[in-house]
């Protein structure tokens, strides 16, 4: 990853932590929505006023944002450094958090991983190898000690010719939001909708649908205190 | 899509219009929006090839979600359309045919049949939102059937506008 990209995605995960829109943003550090999407994708770099103010807008508090400064200034530091020299600054502290995230992360819901047991079961480890998913990596899942993203949760179903909807619901990749705003039906009928999506396509709406939603919901609770 | 249908949406679209008093070009398709109660967001995620979708909420709301990364006559077509599907009930439809105790094979490849029409509709329903009749024939007099111009006025894009525009018998050649 080219550190215009590491420092976009720090940006759009503190962005949606705080449940904001990129409208919503753009607007609080006065810049064009779309400037922001770029920056995220990690296609443009922002000048470093807009860096603080964005370090302002997306802190909670003052220590946060000291961090926060620090993080995203490191990162344009190494995006205008010689070429020869960008990729070997490394930041102090990204390694512990990164363990800690690791270690959050105990297997995968019992319920998903009975039915993946008995649908691994009745295949030969080179149905997998071939599928572009490692038999090793599969039997380091049903041993709790590795993790299928959302994606490759929907590959395998996919691959088994398994419901997607229920691989998902039993991962517990459909989040919470989809069945507190949308009401079961409606999620169903989401998934059958997405269903001729490639895999990759279907995380992306997934992924976007829930920042949607969690964003309303935020709206919500904001403007019935 | 029998002509009866078609016909049948098309009225639908003009009422909408003619219940919100919206008399001239470019039709406000946010204002029409909030008369749904279906509320219009942003997304810069979505895959290239979706334009956007429809969420109806538990709350009887709707959420209208719309690619960012597609020109603005489209962003507004994928609003029309989407507020298409919320008027014409396409979801709750497709609620009473998965609400079946048994489906057979047969009824799921009718159900593909069906889906495939509710999107004409859908685009039906857009178009003449976009583009009622009456308003395109009046402003084809007034701009001299200068295409171009048309869709600036309506904001749409030029393709659709020449489409409409040959739907309604007044392409030239």
């Amino acid at each position: 990853m080219t550190p215009e990209e590491k420092l976009g995605n720090l940006i759009r995960e503190y962005r949606e932590k705080r449940g904001l829109l990129l409208q919503d943003l753009g607007k609080k550090v006065d810049v064009n929505y779309t400037h922001i999407s770029y920056i995220e994708k990690g296609m443009r770099a922002p000048s470093d006023e807009l860096l603080a103010k964005l370090a302002h807008e997306l802190a909670e508090n003052e220590q946060e944002e000291k961090e926060l400064r620090e993080r995203f200034f490191f990162y344009l530091a190494q995006i205008k450094a010689p070429k020869e020299i960008r990729n070997k600054l490394k930041l102090k502290g990204e390694k512990e958090v990164k363990k800690e995230e690791e270690i959050v992360r105990g297997p995968m819901p019992k319920a998903f991983l009975d039915i993946l047991r008995k649908d691994v079961a009745v295949r030969t480890p080179e149905f997998f190898d071939n599928a572009g998913i490692p038999y090793g990596f599969i039997r380091r899942v049903l041993d709790g000690e590795s993790w299928l993203s959302r994606e490759e949760v929907i590959k395998l179903a996919n691959l088994m010719g398994r419901n997607v909807n229920e691989y998902l619901v039993k991962a517990e990749y459909i989040p919470q939001e989809f069945e507190n705003m949308l009401g079961r039906k409606s999620v169903v009928e989401l998934m059958r909708s997405l269903k001729k999506l490639p895999p990759e396509s279907m995380d992306k709406m997934i992924s976007a649908i829930e920042t949607i939603l969690k964003t309303l919901n935020k709206e919500d609770e904001s403007t019935r205190d | 899509m029998s002509p009866q249908e078609i016909d049948t949406v098309r009225v639908y679209a003009r009422a909408v219009l003619s219940k919100l008093g919206i008399k001239e070009p470019p039709v406000n398709i946010l204002e029409i929006a909030e008369h749904f109660k279906a509320k219009v967001v942003f997304s810069d995620r979505f895959p290239d090839d979706v334009f956007g979708c429809l969420l109806p909420l538990k709350n009887g709301e709707f959420v209208i979600v719309v690619n960012v990364f597609t020109s603005d006559t489209r962003k507004i077509f994928t609003v029309a359309h989407e507020i298409g599907h919320l008027y014409l009930r396409h979801h709750i439809v497709l609620d009473k045919f998965y609400s079946q105790k048994r489906l057979q094979s047969s009824a799921l490849a009718q159900l593909d049949n069906a889906k495939g029409k509710m999107e004409r509709l859908a685009n039906v329903f857009a178009s003449e939102l976009l583009m009622p009749k009456h308003l395109v024939k009046r402003y084809y007099g007034l701009l001299r059937g200068d295409i171009d111009k048309l869709a600036e006025v309506f904001m749409v894009s030029k393709e659709a506008m020449e489409i409409r525009l040959e739907e309604l018998d007044l392409l030239r050649g």
